[in-house]
């Protein structure tokens, strides 16, 4: 048998879950806009990241804003470094060209001559 | 380094036109020299034609009244409307009318060129006005031909036109030929061996050294140049490429200019055209008119038109 006691004591816990539920409920409508913008630019810039570091079509490379200063002055270095051996290389042919001019490369053998007119 | 003829192939020369013409065929059948004959008979057939050194040649026999109808052998009619129709493709800048102007500057004659370039007696060059356009006349049924007020030298596209004709008497009879004539040639067919005829373009400045070698078949190949015509008078350079607006000398800025093309005698006059087009004109002449062309530079240095990149199969790289 259940007592007045009994009977109000149970009314105030199921008041008590109500407003519970209605906090829960409250709270997920304040906090889920919020927390889904977070997760959204989070994975926004998950995304820019990944997608920065895929090399394109072209081979080219684009990192986001904290990394690309430093891939730059990487890019800047191998630049120079290469343009460096391009230079040196080219030197040494130039240099061999040069020695190589010296020698006539000789003509192939030929049935006629143009030249001219009224060659004697 | 020259290519002597080998098996299978005949060889025959003539002097004419001032000019070793040698043919190199591949004939096949008893006297195979006797095949050679009538291409080389067409040089004679023309000089005899078509000089203006000899007074009593058809040519100089109108050029004595030009503004008269004259009866001419054939060849002789052929060349000269082959000139003008020449005249009308080159819109005048090929014009046979520059015979007055040779004369005034001596060179009324053959000279001896080979020594050395002759010193002539006589006033130093001057320019004319233009002469207007040429409109000679003719009837084909008569050989008949009235040249207009001036004389006319078919020495601009004479040899070209041998060159063809002595071509065409061949090609029956040894389709796989080359005829050379000094600065023009024909190569027909094949070479011995079956592959292209070789032609050495040569260095206007002297030597034997080719400036460059040419790979052709079917085609003909020929090269104004100032290797070999050039004599003083009045104290002054002149040579034998005259510019018919002006009457003088001209092309400069280049030595040489070689085009090859499908006819000799057309070959020849654009050749003449592009030289006296001078150093700054000659390449777009030569690309606009989609001529295979090399010029040659006063300092020596080599320019070829895209079109010629196809014939070239060996050129000379400066250091």
């Amino acid at each position: 048998m259940v007592t007045e006691e009994a009977r109000v004591a149970t009314a105030e816990w199921q008041a008590a879950a109500q407003r519970s539920a209605d906090l829960r409920r409250r709270a997920r409508r304040a906090i889920t806009p919020w927390a889904v913008g977070v997760a959204a630019l989070v994975s926004a810039a998950t995304a820019v990241a990944w997608v920065g570091r895929a090399p394109t079509a072209g081979g080219t490379t684009t990192v986001s804003a904290p990394s690309q200063d430093r891939a730059l002055r990487a890019d800047r270095r191998l630049i120079n470094q290469l343009a460096s051996q391009t230079q040196a290389e080219q030197r040494r042919l130039a240099a061999l060209g040069g020695a190589q001019a010296a020698i006539p490369v000789l003509p192939p053998p030929a049935h006629a001559t143009t030249g001219a007119s009224g060659v004697p | 380094m020259f290519l002597e003829p080998g098996p299978g192939e005949t060889s025959g020369r003539i002097r004419a036109m001032a000019t070793d013409i040698t043919v190199r065929a591949l004939v096949v059948g008893d006297n195979p020299s006797e095949k050679l004959r009538p291409a080389l008979q067409v040089f004679s057939e023309v000089e005899a034609e078509c000089t203006r050194f000899v007074a009593s040649s058809p040519l100089m026999r109108a050029n004595a009244s030009p503004g008269e109808w004259h009866r001419v052998p054939q060849r002789c009619f052929d060349a000269l409307v082959e000139a003008d129709r020449a005249y009308q493709s080159t819109a005048g800048r090929f014009d046979p009318r520059v015979l007055t102007d040779l004369v005034r500057l001596g060179y009324d004659r053959s000279l001896p060129f080979a020594a050395s370039a002759p010193a002539l007696a006589g006033d130093r060059p001057r320019g004319r006005r233009p002469l207007g356009p040429w409109r000679p006349r003719f009837r084909g049924g008569s050989g008949e031909v009235l040249l207009g007020p001036h004389p006319v030298d078919l020495g601009g596209i004479g040899k070209g036109l041998a060159v063809r004709w002595a071509s065409q008497a061949l090609r029956p009879l040894a389709r796989d030929h080359l005829i050379e004539a000094g600065g023009d040639c024909y190569c027909s067919g094949r070479a011995p061996g079956g592959g292209r005829w070789m032609v050495a373009v040569e260095d206007p400045r002297g030597g034997d050294a080719p400036v460059a070698v040419l790979a052709l078949t079917d085609r003909a190949c020929t090269t104004s140049s100032l290797r070999l015509r050039r004599w003083r008078v009045g104290g002054q350079s002149v040579h034998h490429l005259v510019d018919p607006r002006d009457g003088r000398p001209g092309g400069s800025g280049l030595l040489a200019v070689t085009v090859v093309g499908a006819d000799p005698a057309v070959a020849e006059v654009w050749s003449k055209v592009i030289f006296l087009a001078g150093r700054r004109d000659a390449p777009r002449l030569a690309t606009g008119k989609g001529l295979a062309a090399l010029w040659i530079h006063t300092d020596g240095s080599l320019g070829l038109s895209p079109m010629m990149g196809r014939y070239l199969a060996w050129r000379y790289d400066a250091p």
